[in-house]
């Protein structure tokens, strides 16, 4: 037991047969040759156990102690490849069952997307196709949930909430879709009214009567269109429809700094692959400590799964994306045209869609600490109808009264 | 002379508390039980069989004889011998 040490670099068990096979055991201790458990066997017979020696000098020694050899055993790792290399089909089909398994282990096996319709379910999945998730994918190139999460939640704008979670081979896609209350359409009689202070400056109707004129002043809650059709003795109500396109004027402040720091990706990128063995890493590819000076860096660390069980080793991936830091220095023209169109940017984020800048002019424009400070106003033309429902009841009272 | 130095060597190891087989160059012999036996410091094997072994130490020779005896481990200074022990003899011709 004491000798198992020995197992790594190979030992014989040998017959050691002559007049005096003590003088050969005798030699090869002087030389330093480890033996163990040597019986006798018979008067010209010795049983030994021995480490490997080279061929020759053993051969040398016999003739200088007039000795003969006959191996009985050959054991040890030497031995054991020598046996495995005649036997390399089932070493090789052992390697390839184990290969075999822990890609298998490390596959993933399915995704389930859970509330979402058919048309988003589709959608996430091209999505992470796009990420490298996908039934039958390696789990080594899947990237974070995390970022994964962020992917999907970036690219689609009908979600409120969407979440990735692992669990072992399968993947699980929880979303919360939005539901838009469905608008309310006021289809019955109806005015149409201003909905800012205005000048109108055209009008489209559909149905109703229009009750105000180009050029002329309009007031929030004034009616432009009524749903009232016909003179006062017989009228009928109907749902007024169109347009109205109004003058409004907008005050807006921006502030452009003239100096300004970016940080632009160069597109440059650099891969580093590592397999963690408990605190050990070994290197798999990339040896570059720091590939740059500035740089992003995202780490994805991977356990490795063999069937059920967890190994010790991770495999961990990192990216570096090259960074540069530019400084955009602005002269004040460039910094006054920059402002007007941020302003007008900003503006129109407020307004319905089919709203138009007509004109912007600068008020008022300072210098402070850097920043370019304006105040711009702009004269826009939008729709400035809003639909207003007719109480027809309280209307045709009203009339009544008129008549009597 | 040779005999001076032997007792110079006795009688340094006697001051020194350096153990006398380290000093002399004599075998150490332990025996645990009867069946395990180690030898240091001897000189050579002269023979062994299943029932004796003779070793050649620097000074004469020593003769072991018992039963299923095993060279358990075999070094250049050490010897470690299985077996059932009967006998230990020194031989001094």
């Amino acid at each position: 037991m004491r000798h198992t040490i020995q197992h790594a670099e190979g030992y014989l068990k040998a017959e050691i047969k002559g007049d005096d096979p003590e003088k050969f055991i005798s030699l090869c201790v002087r030389e330093h040759v480890k033996m163990w458990h040597i019986i006798r066997k018979n008067e010209t017979t010795l049983i030994c156990f021995m480490e490997l020696i080279d061929s020759k000098t053993m051969k040398k020694w016999l003739k200088e102690t007039n000795c003969r050899v006959h191996i009985l055993e050959k054991n040890g790792l030497p031995f054991l490849l020598k046996k495995l290399g005649t036997r390399l089909g089932i070493v090789a089909g052992v390697v390839f069952f184990i290969t075999l398994m822990l890609v298998l282990s490390n596959m993933v096996w399915s995704i389930h997307v859970e509330g979402a319709d058919a048309k988003l379910e589709e959608q996430i999945r091209t999505i992470l196709k796009q990420n490298h998730l996908y039934e039958g994918s390696l789990d080594f190139f899947v990237p974070d949930t995390s970022q994964l999460e962020n992917a999907l939640s970036t690219k689609l704008t009908k979600v409120t909430w969407i979440g990735v979670s692992k669990d072992g081979t399968a993947y699980n896609v929880d979303v919360v879709q939005k539901k838009y209350p469905k608008p309310k359409e006021v289809t019955g009689p109806r005015n149409l009214v201003a909905a800012k202070q205005a000048v109108v400056q055209s009008l489209f109707v559909e149905s109703g009567q229009p009750v105000v004129e180009s050029d002329q002043f309009v007031r929030p809650g004034q009616i432009l269109v009524s749903g009232m059709v016909g003179n006062e003795k017989s009228s009928s109500f109907v749902s007024a429809k169109g347009k109205v396109i109004g003058e409004t004027w907008y005050h807006t402040e921006v502030r452009i700094p003239l100096v300004s720091h970016y940080a632009l990706y160069s597109g440059k990128s650099y891969q580093k692959h590592q397999l963690i063995l408990w605190h050990l890493s070994v290197p798999l590819w990339g040896m570059k400590k720091e590939p740059f000076k500035t740089y992003d860096r995202e780490k994805i660390r991977k356990p490795i799964r063999f069937l059920v069980w967890q190994t010790p080793f991770t495999y961990v991936r990192e990216q570096f994306r090259q960074k540069k830091i530019v400084m955009r220095n602005l002269t004040v023209n460039q910094a006054i045209e920059e402002a007007i169109e941020a302003s007008d940017k900003k503006l129109l984020d407020k307004l319905p869609k089919d709203s138009k800048i007509i004109s912007s002019t600068i008020d008022n424009k300072k210098i402070v600490k850097g920043s370019l400070y304006i105040r711009s106003h702009q004269v826009v033309y939008e729709n400035i109808a809003v639909p207003q429902a007719i109480n027809v009841a309280k209307e045709k009272q009203k009339m009544k009264k008129k008549t009597d | 002379m040779k005999k001076w130095s032997t007792q110079f060597k006795k009688w340094f190891a006697d001051v020194s508390n350096i153990p006398e087989d380290v000093v002399l160059g004599v075998p150490r012999i332990t025996l645990i039980g009867q069946f395990r036996l180690s030898i240091e410091n001897y000189q050579n094997v002269l023979a062994f069989s299943k029932t004796e072994l003779k070793l050649m130490l620097n000074e004469g020779e020593l003769h072991i004889s018992g039963e299923d005896f095993v060279l358990e481990t075999i070094l250049e200074k050490e010897i470690v011998l299985q077996g059932r022990v009967n006998d230990v003899r020194f031989v001094n011709n």
